[in-house]
């Protein structure tokens, strides 16, 4: 194996110290001179027509410096898509969900602007709403868009070889229904963006985004402005986790009330917003066929899935698909029949969330499997062996897999677990579940679009300043990508200087969303980092007069290998190339991959184009409290194949909070609506896991070293809580013999179960 | 938030004349359940008094029973070293409120005053028989803490009164105690059912001189479980007669359904965690 | 009615002679009338810790204290911890543990850290978890908020 003096190490995040200190600035930390606090009307009510809206008070009030209805803003509708596109920046004739933007106003302060919003009266013609996506689809449901059938936003059917010959195969066929619920993202800084616009439409905005490039792209589009003129800079980011990727409205808003006031605008979402009016992870219903041999070979396994869309797209679509590509190329299955569709309903939308439909998948197959083992008497990690992915396979559904280390994520787990001697000791009340998963480590090419740039160039000092669209969200890319380049260059990464996120400077990239920076952004820098490496070298060797392939690079010289006395340090061949040869130094990287595969079907999504697929287990042991039905999580194991760590720390840090989402959701997370208003929108009721509610985390880190990988690494990101529920809930059957088949586990429903065993 | 008039007062009687002089005044404690209210316009108050400018308000003193006064804050109910030796139940509960930011912050009068029928320090007192002093505008009085809650939210308070001190009898001293509150979370949670717990009994025999069952959460106030307590006083404690008392409490609770819980899982709670409570205290190792 | 009240207190041992509106938040002043920023506000509700700063000793969540109550006090807020470049050991651990990520929860953490330890030089796992409850963390599950806390323990020793 490779020796690398700083890929592998556990180097703290280069962004820590300011944070510590207080001095990292977010964006709601921004104040510009002259700036006004922007507010948005949402609708109270889940659906209905807008007749009037009447700002004649609203204007009158002292301090109100613009107020935007329907009528002064452009009627594009947007998605992440513009196939999929239909959502309007401010409803015009109809809302559709608690929450849906009316209005937007902008005062001198915001205590002013929510006043104003008191005064705007709307005019309602309320219309029948349908909360439930099996009702959406009735006839005669309420229909939330007018061009939409039966509330039907997308369907998608997969059939790989024969389901009918599969089940005809099977000794076992097992059938059952789970379901899954909203979650919200609860970073806990909320959505927050400062625009200021010249009378020429020169926009400049301060936002809280994961991906400020599309982001430039969308407000374009849905602005009809110029995307050359737009400037999206992106300030520290206080945690995303999917919820900001998307074109919020208040960003486009933002953008309006600065132009028609002539001053920067900010506008913040209260928590409660947050929760009500931004995205969350979409609710399923997934009823599954599986049809296996006596000695544990699925030989056919079927979805029947819908997926809770709320009233608006988003990345729902795509959800959809991924939902299908995660369940159907987990585990060496030939016949698999795959049926979805995603229906509007008038409530929050869903959207992109960590794990993007993947961790819905994974708790109805996961638990599925866990009722096979049980069927069969099979223990549930050998079932898991007998029908593990394997390295460099074609699966049924036409993906590519090259590196895989899921046995070896199931083995491990197994052996830090103590799997085997608790299995055979059990202990009442206690019990131990197992779960795996399959996710992309890296984004993918399905769109047409995975790329991510960089640029590092050499300073006439010898340092290096390292550019790049990806940005760090919390989860540590500028530590690992400026690792990366660190390691190439023969640096200390502190030392690479760094622009990000910034779009009027950097080459674009597609954002922190997919698990795909590291790969993506990290295969970008490395290109960059190898290009520049080379001018170095033959600078050098132009100065030196020596031949290139007889130069070497360390410790901050080029010299000629066996006469260190011929050397020239960095900063001799940066001045030079600067002031001598005037022509700095500076090489490119970008990556748009994997190549798409002629079998890659993009209404299927069979032949899913990944750069390189990621596996794992969870292994949870938990105790269950027979008077109240509550679950102590006691130990939690987490093996991740991530091609390579580039920085242990740092994975270990995504595994752990990705595992203590994943038991949130598990649990008790749950985004609660009772006739289309979200009932716990606030941290006391919407359950975020304290610190007290966690058990230890140990984290393996199982490194297949990918081919294609930047020295062989994949993502790691959303993985975290992809297999996390399912193995808390096959540990409480394990412990009490409940079988829980629709999330959260709650105390009550726990209790329950009990209850009717007697 | 909305803007509002301040006072803070020097003296109860300033305090009680700012009640009445005042246009829709509220009383200002640790604030911790009052300025979210404000904050989702729930309550609107013209005028808040902080009651914090009131020399003695917030003292602990011991007698035998304890007088706490109304502006005690809970993070001092939990960590006195006083309480946590005679009465250890009450520290118990008081840690269980919110977080240490809150209860820094939120005080025992304020948490009663509030109403809430989930508040962590009201079943605890409630099952310490503890006694209110109020101040009014004319001259002090005292209730008992079980007269106090008139509902959700509500309390018998007149426009003129404070709540100035909670007594608690000397006789709690030889009580053992216990909270037990159930929530998804070990911590910040909103109690599903809260159960509080006093008991009397000779530990060899198991014969009970006498228990104080509070429950919390289960009805529209903090109640008392008396059927449960009668059945259980000057008995002897049997595995049998305290499922059946656990039963009893668990008749007497009248919780309502919604998206916390449903009504039937609470009144199940309520059994489990009575008849829990009852065998945690025969049970442990050091009296309280 | 209505008036705004002068109040005078102590930030990070600089004193302040300030006119506020009753119905500003300790907060609110904090972050737009003195900029100090790194006091974060993630759900105004007193729910999630990231405002929390030190009052007199004892931490409470700013969003939920009005400036007007504070008159006379002395306020320690996440800007006040370090010495220049120099970081307080609590901090230090912060960033050396991993205990960072998105950060926006580190500055309430890292003062709630702070009264812990003021409080208990030696604390237990459990007394960690019983003081950072009302701390919320979206990124890290924890686990390297409590090697933090211990590894702050040492340096402090």
């Amino acid at each position: 194996m490779a020796n690398f003096s700083i890929v592998g190490k556990r180097i703290p995040h280069r962004d820590a110290v300011e944070k510590v200190k207080g001095s990292a600035i977010f964006t709601s930390d921004i104040k510009l001179s002259g700036m006004l606090h922007g507010k948005i009307l949402r609708s109270p009510v889940p659906h209905a027509k807008i007749r009037n809206i009447d700002i004649s008070k609203a204007v009158k009030l002292k301090g109100v410096k613009a107020i935007l209805t329907s009528k002064d803003v452009p009627l594009i509708k947007y998605s992440i898509s513009p196939t999929w596109a239909d959502k309007l920046i401010l409803a015009d004739t109809k809302v559709r969900y608690i929450g849906d933007e009316i209005a937007a106003v902008a005062a001198v302060d915001e205590e002013i602007a929510e006043e104003a919003l008191e005064l705007i009266e709307v005019d309602w013609e309320e219309l029948p709403a349908v909360f439930d996506p099996l009702e959406a689809v009735q006839p005669g449901a309420p229909r939330l868009h007018d061009e939409v059938e039966n509330n039907i936003s997308k369907t998608m059917s997969m059939e790989c070889g024969s389901i009918e010959e599969g089940f005809a195969e099977a000794d076992v066929i097992l059938e059952d229904t789970f379901q899954t619920q909203a979650q919200s993202h609860c970073s806990l800084e909320t959505h927050c963006c400062i625009a200021t616009c010249s009378p020429t439409d020169d926009v400049k905005m301060w936002v809280s985004t994961q991906a400020p490039h599309p982001l430039r792209q969308r407000l374009a589009a849905t602005l009809n402005i110029d995307a050359a003129k737009i400037h999206v800079s992106a300030p520290f980011i206080g945690g995303a986790f999917g919820n900001k990727i998307d074109l919020e409205p208040a960003q486009a808003l933002c953008v309006l009330l600065a132009k028609k006031t002539g001053k920067p605008v900010k506008i913040e979402h209260s928590r409660k917003e947050q929760f009500i009016a931004t995205r969350m992870r979409h609710p399923t219903r997934c009823k599954l066929k599986f049809g296996v041999k006596r000695d544990g070979t699925i030989v056919a396994k079927q979805a029947e899935v819908v997926l809770d869309n709320g009233a608006y797209n988003s990345h729902g679509p795509a959800v959809l698909a991924y939902h299908n590509v995660m369940f159907s190329t987990l585990y060496r299955v030939k016949n698999i029949k795959y049926d979805g569709r995603l229906v509007y309903t008038n409530k929050n939308w869903g959207g992109a969330c960590r794990g993007y439909g993947d961790p819905q998948a994974s708790f109805a197959q996961e638990v599925m499997l866990d009722m096979i083992a049980e069927e069969l008497k099979m223990d549930p990690i050998d079932l898991r062996l007998k029908n593990a992915n394997i390295p460099n396979e074609v699966t049924a559904n036409a993906v590519q897999i090259t590196s895989c280390g899921l046995k070896e994520c199931l083995t491990q787990a197994r052996d830090k677990s103590e799997w085997t001697t608790k299995k055979a000791h059990k202990q009442k009340y206690r019990g131990i579940g197992v779960a795996a998963m399959i996710y992309t480590g890296g984004g993918s090419i399905g769109s047409g679009f995975n790329y991510s740039g960089a640029t590092l160039q050499m300073n006439a000092d010898g340092t290096f300043h390292l550019l790049m669209g990806a940005l760090d969200i919390g989860q540590g890319s500028n530590t690992v990508l400026t690792q990366m380049a660190a390691e190439i260059m023969g640096v200390d990464p502190e030392s690479i200087s760094l622009t990000t996120a910034d779009t009027d400077t950097t080459f674009p990239c597609m954002g922190t969303f997919g698990s795909r920076v590291t790969f993506c952004a990290g295969s970008a820098v490395t290109e960059a980092a190898h290009g520049l490496k080379k001018q170095i070298l033959e600078t050098g060797a132009e100065m030196l007069e020596a031949n290139i392939d007889d130069l070497e690079m360390k410790e901050k010289k080029v010299f000629v290998k066996g006469s260190p006395d011929r050397s020239l340090s960095y900063a001799e061949i940066g001045a030079a190339s600067f002031y001598k040869k005037k022509k700095p130094l500076v090489a490119h990287g970008y990556y748009n991959g994997p190549e798409v595969p002629p079998e890659f079907n993009p209404v299927t999504y069979e032949g899913y184009p990944s750069p390189a697929l990621v596996f794992g287990t969870h292994l949870a042991e938990v105790e269950v409290d027979p008077a109240t039905g509550k679950v102590e999580v006691l130990n939690f194991v987490a093996a991740h194949d991530l091609g390579r760590a580039i920085n242990p720390l740092l994975v270990e840090g995504q595994i752990e909070g990705g595992a203590v989402q994943g038991i949130g959701w598990a649990l008790m997370e749950n985004l609660q609506f009772e006739n289309g208003e979200v009932v716990n929108p606030n941290f006391h009721d919407y359950k975020m896991l304290t610190i007290k509610d966690v058990p230890k985390i140990s984290s393996l880190l199982v490194e297949t070293v990918d081919p294609n990988g930047p020295f062989g690494a994949k993502g790691i990101g959303e993985c975290a809580m992809v297999p996390t529920a399912p193995a808390i809930v096959n540990a409480i059957y394990d412990a009490v013999g409940v079988r829980i088949k629709d999330l959260p586990a709650t105390t009550e429903k726990v209790f329950q179960g009990l209850k009717t065993q007697g | 938030m909305k803007r509002f008039d301040y006072i803070r007062p020097g003296n109860m009687a300033d305090a009680i004349a700012a009640l009445q002089a005042n246009d829709e005044p509220y009383l200002l404690a640790g604030g911790t359940d009052l300025l979210i209210g404000m904050k989702t316009n729930a309550v609107k108050p013209k005028c808040l008094i902080d009651l914090k400018g009131i020399p003695g308000i917030d003292c602990i003193e011991y007698d035998n029973g304890f007088k706490l006064g109304a502006l005690t804050t809970v993070r001092d109910v939990e960590v006195s070293p006083l309480i946590r030796e005679k009465i250890p139940a009450l520290s118990e509960a008081a840690a269980t409120l919110g977080s240490i930011q809150i209860r820094n912050r939120a005080t025992i009068g304020g948490n009663l005053c509030h109403g809430s029928p989930a508040a962590d320090m009201a079943a605890i007192l409630l099952a310490m028989n503890c006694e209110l002093q109020m101040a009014t505008g004319n001259g002090a009085k005292t209730m008992g803490l079980d007269q106090f809650f008139t509902g959700p939210n509500s309390t018998v308070l007149n426009r003129n009164e404070v709540l100035a001190q909670i007594i608690i009898p000397k006789e709690i001293g030889q009580f053992k105690g216990i909270y037990l509150k159930h929530g998804p979370r070990k911590a910040m949670d909103i109690g599903i059912v809260n159960i509080a717990i006093l008991l009397d009994a000779d530990v060899s025999s198991g014969f009970c001189n006498q228990i104080m069952i509070a429950l919390g959460a289960v009805a529209p106030r903090p109640i008392r479980a008396k059927k449960a307590e009668a059945l259980l006083n000057a008995n002897r404690l049997t595995p049998e007669l305290i499922q059946e008392a656990a039963e009893a409490a668990s008749d007497e609770a009248t919780p309502i359904s919604d998206f916390r819980a449903s009504a039937g899982y609470r009144k199940d709670l309520v059994k489990n965690l009575v008849a829990k409570g009852i065998d945690q205290i025969l049970n442990s190792k050091d009296p309280s | 009615m209505e008036s705004k009240h002068r109040i005078q207190i102590t930030v990070n041992e600089e004193e302040h002679d300030l006119l506020v509106h009753p119905n500003r938040t300790l907060l609110d002043l904090l972050r737009y009338d003195l900029g100090l920023t790194g006091t974060k506000e993630g759900c105004d509700e007193g729910d999630c810790g990231a405002c929390t700063v030190i009052v007199n000793g004892k931490v409470m969540t700013s969003c939920l204290v009005l400036a007007v109550e504070v008159d006379g006090a002395a306020i320690t807020t996440i800007e006040g911890l370090h010495q220049g470049d120099e970081l307080h050991p609590i901090q230090q651990a912060f960033v050396d543990s991993g205990a960072v990520q998105c950060g926006f929860c580190t500055p309430g953490m890292i003062l709630t850290t702070k009264a812990l330890l003021d409080e208990i030089s030696d604390p237990s796992e459990d007394e960690i978890k019983h003081y950072l409850e009302g701390n919320l963390c979206r990124c890290t599950g924890y686990t390297k908020i409590l090697d933090a806390v211990n590894n702050a323990v040492q340096l402090l020793k």
